[in-house]
């Protein structure tokens, strides 16, 4: 009997995929299948009035579909139903779908695509967050708003009144593409009355819903398969539900199978991103460094349809005020539409750019203040007792002083203080030490758990096996390998190789809710920890095993259970528990049931002739609770502060005139490199958490919020003066003033 | 015009003979004529390196590599020919429990690369893997992978020595 919990055993998919022999849908060939490809609007914004298709080619074989051949309802459903399949009448996106075209011949099936001509209208578009934010300003209850969200605690104007000292800032950041090195691809298979959808995803419960209402199916006609998923980040949250829509849509016009699959440039151009935004801080702070009030507006960003954007920012909304104590609150956080593809989830999910806006915020206040920016922070961040811009009491689980006190200490943050002004005064490059401090509630904001109601369910197969069935996806973050560690180590420590957690299919698996909100450890974990100790409780029971003995002979054990069937399986449900409060409305009570915790600290480098920023070395110490595996905690701690790496310093993505992504290739759109990589520094404590798996918390998005601010504190340093957008690429820099002073 | 063309590669290890398009990339003849999936095409245009063979013992892309012009006995190694060279299990293993394997997409390409740069011991593993794009690991653990395998390989030679 082992303890499982804690081992950093390698990935039970790891070998596999090291040998080149993981098949991934674009490896597989179907029987019979056609490719898809899109129809896309030629303009961001107008009227479509008619397709006319070169009927003079010859279309045998080839099929096509527009918005009047779709049976169902013309919409990809999510939070609301108001982006369409397949556009119709308005076009609000350069690039919108507008209709289909399948053939066995790829090449075949893009020249004739290529000869649709569109009739439309074109109006004028609104393309960038900017005019987006002026027009807000100018007309704040136009009908440009996607979603509104305010939180008020206290009375914040009075509070600003009475404060010593007020900082303003205004924090911009850009656009972020997910650069998933495996681009989208999804499968559509017609199966008598019913259709198979595979794909490379996140969620096969949100596709399921959407393939069907688009189709006019039931649900359970709809079987959703996920295949193995190179990377997703958030961007095969929602977006797979459109093309799956799509690919079904051409399989039942074909009745063959068929794939769609993007090439780099399509996938960059048309899909979800991170969303742009625009944070505006008032800061109310006593004159000893004590944080009293804090006004925020939030604008986000949101593309040209809802999809995701309510939620992503609720939780830009909630995080806003960051890590600290607040007596009194106000934020108005507003996601503004514009003719852009539709941005969406992507890792952090809104708390990236909040976290730019007040952890470059708290530097800005702490040099108003004359004061050392650790110990600022130290004085105001959230301790246990504490209440949040929500009013929720944390009551367990708090280490955001303990995470900065040990990053502070790997960087010698206090030696390199010193040492600093010195090296500056005799080079062309200057030096800086930045830090910020972070955290990211974890599963659902509010009330999003008890809706989505997961289920977990535990088979019990011959010879001991046991297999969990639920619908969280292995994307590459480690899913397969750590929810049988809790498992293994829930049924009191059994072999590890005789629990396995498969790729989920609909049909066999229970809806455990998407893969989304670092919540699969946190919320599935704990569910499927719950309901092995069922499973434990019975077997002890057929066994005659005492309450307080280990099982002698598991396979023996389960063969009792069995009685000669083939399986037998137990399952649990999501209950809330009844401590947690939410007012969706007023924005109220316990936003998340636990939050992960942060800091991290970055050494920098800037060349004044080229004002090119090199990150040095990364320190950054996370308390996401028990680290089930630590090897893979660690990885996701390392990749992402190398993705928010990126974010701070080479993502750049421009708009042209028109409405398109200037960098849609991996020629332009630069991501790290392993020449790239800094020093990375990782520490991990563990805080537990009473309701998480053996202690555990969420940790996939938490290593995204606080880099960026950190390296620009760092430039701060270096420069005198701030950059307050991101990416902090050579040219904002020289456009913000900063460049020219070589202080030499 | 595209005409047919026919060659005869060692491909891992085995004399293969092969025919395809003369505009053919040599990615597009590994996965559709061979059946080796192990190359990805990540970007089609020579950024990402998930499509990485080795040529006659050199690092290169096959999606920018066109088929027709690599002659009657060209070597070509795979991300599926690792497994029986001499450091591939170790590599393979290393890089699994290191954690350097995430989503996998890049993983065949990579493990192309830090062979090479076992038969390169003197570039740097952060240089060598420059030109292999991976979006979930951050790198450290690769570099650290390559960095292990090649202690563990110097120490075997030195000891074959002595």
């Amino acid at each position: 009997m082992r303890n499982w919990c804690g081992e950093p055993v390698p990935r039970v998919d790891g070998l596999d995929k090291a040998r080149g022999r993981t098949v991934y849908l674009g490896d597989q060939s179907l029987d019979g299948a056609l490719f898809g490809v899109l129809v896309r609007s030629p303009v961001a914004k107008g009227r479509l009035k008619k397709i006319y298709w070169d009927e003079s080619i010859d279309w045998s074989g080839l099929f096509r579909v527009e918005a009047e051949d779709i049976p169902g309802q013309n919409c990809v459903s999510i939070i609301k139903k108001d982006m369409p399949c397949l556009a119709f009448d308005k076009i609000m996106y350069l690039g919108e779908p507008v209709a289909l075209v399948a053939s066995a011949d790829l090449g075949l099936a893009r020249s004739a695509a290529l000869t649709a001509k569109q009739d439309i209208e074109p109006e004028k578009p609104l393309l960038d967050i900017r005019q987006a934010v002026e027009k807000y300003r100018q007309e704040p209850q136009s009908d440009g708003l996607i979603h509104s969200i305010d939180i008020e605690r206290g009375d914040v104007q009075n509070a600003l009144a009475s404060s010593d000292l007020i900082v303003d800032g205004e924090y911009w950041t850009g656009p972020q593409e997910h650069v998933y090195l495996e681009p989208q691809v999804v499968a559509a298979i017609p199966r008598g009355d019913k259709i198979e959808i595979l794909g490379s995803m996140q969620c096969p419960y949100y596709v399921r819903p959407a393939v069907a209402l688009a189709l006019g199916m039931p649900d359970e006609n709809i079987i959703v398969r996920q295949t193995p998923t190179g990377g997703a980040f958030g961007g095969k949250e929602d977006f797979p539900s459109s093309i799956a829509i799509h690919a079904a849509l051409l399989a039942q016009k074909a009745h063959a199978p068929v794939k769609i699959i993007f090439d780099r440039q399509e996938d960059i151009s048309f899909t979800t991103k991170r969303h742009p935004s625009c944070v505006k801080l008032k800061a109310g702070v006593k004159a000893d460094g004590t944080f009293s009030a804090l006004e925020a507006e939030v604008l986000l960003d949101g593309g040209a349809y809802t999809t995701l954007s309510p939620v992503v920012l609720s939780r830009a909304a909630i995080h806003a005020c960051g890590p600290y104590r607040w007596r009194d609150v106000g934020v108005k956080a507003r996601t503004l539409r514009t003719n852009m593809p539709p941005y969406g989830a992507f890792r952090g999910f809104g708390a990236p750019q909040v976290h730019f806006a007040i952890e470059s915020h708290v530097d800005e206040i702490a040099a108003r203040l004359d004061m050392d920016p650790v110990e600022l922070r130290k004085k105001n961040l959230l301790r246990e007792g504490d209440q949040t811009a929500t009013g929720q009491v944390l009551k367990e689980s708090v280490s955001a002083v303990a995470c900065l006190e040990s990053v502070s200490r790997a960087a010698d943050y206090a030696a390199f203080k010193k040492k600093l002004e010195h090296v500056q005064s005799t080079r062309h490059k200057k030096y800086g030490l930045g830090v910020a401090s972070f955290w990211h509630g974890g599963g659902f904001t509010g009330a999003g758990e008890e809706h989505i109601a997961a289920e977990v369910a535990i088979d019990l197969m011959e010879g001991g096996r046991v297999q969990v069935a639920i619908s969280s996806t292995e994307m590459g973050q480690g899913e397969r390998t750590t929810i049988p560690q809790i498992a293994a180590q829930a049924l009191g420590g059994i072999p590890l190789d005789l629990v396995s957690c498969d790729l989920p299919d609909t049909s066999n698996a229970p809806d455990s809710g998407p893969t989304v909100a670092s919540r699969t450890i946190m919320m599935v974990g704990a569910l499927v920890e719950s309901c092995c100790m069922d499973v434990l409780a019975y077997l002890k029971k057929v066994s005659k095993t005492r309450d307080d003995e280990q099982i002698a002979d598991w396979p023996d054990a389960v063969g009792r259970a069995l009685k000669g069937r083939p399986k037998i399986r137990f399952a649990k449900k999501y209950e809330k528990p009844p401590d947690l409060k939410w007012n969706e409305e007023r924005h109220v009570g316990d936003a998340y049931a636990a939050y992960a915790w942060g800091a991290v600290a970055a050494r920098v480098s800037i060349d004044m002739l080229t004002m090119e920023t090199t990150v040095d070395d990364i320190w950054c110490t996370v308390d996401a609770g028990k680290a089930i595996n630590p090897k893979i905690v660690e990885g996701q701690v390392q990749g992402g502060l190398v993705q928010a790496l990126g974010y701070a310093l080479f993502e750049n993505l421009q708009v042209s005139e028109q409405g398109a992504f200037l960098q849609n290739r991996l020629q332009n759109y630069i991501v790290p490199t392993s020449m790239d990589t800094p020093g990375l520094h990782v520490e991990l404590i563990e805080n537990m958490y009473s309701r998480g798996p053996f202690g555990a918390k969420g940790v996939g998005e938490l290593p995204m919020n606080g880099l960026a601010p950190a390296i620009r504190n760092a430039l701060r340093q270096a420069l005198g003066q701030a950059p307050n957008r991101i990416p902090m690429i050579p040219e904002n820099l020289v456009e913000q003033g900063l460049a020219g002073n070589t202080g030499g | 015009m595209e005409v047919a063309v026919n060659r005869r590669w060692n491909v891992n290890g085995q004399e293969i003979e092969v025919t395809f398009n003369s505009g053919d990339r040599l990615l597009d003849v590994l996965r559709n004529d061979l059946g080796l999936m192990g190359a990805k095409e990540g970007c089609g245009e020579g950024e990402c390196g998930a499509c990485s063979v080795l040529i006659n013992g050199e690092l290169k892309l096959s999606c920018l590599q066109l088929a027709a012009v690599l002659s009657d006995g060209t070597a070509i190694l795979t991300a599926e020919g690792i497994e029986n060279t001499r450091q591939g299990p170790l590599l393979q293993e290393t890089a699994n429990r290191n954690g350097a394997v995430q989503c996998g997409y890049c993983t065949p390409g990579m493990m192309v690369a830090m062979y090479w740069l076992m038969e390169h011991p003197k570039i740097p593993a952060g240089q060598g893997l420059s030109g292999n794009l991976c979006r979930c690991t951050g790198y450290k653990a690769l570099i650290d992978t390559v960095d292990e395998c090649r202690r563990i390989l110097a120490g075997k030679k030195d000891g074959d020595m002595t």
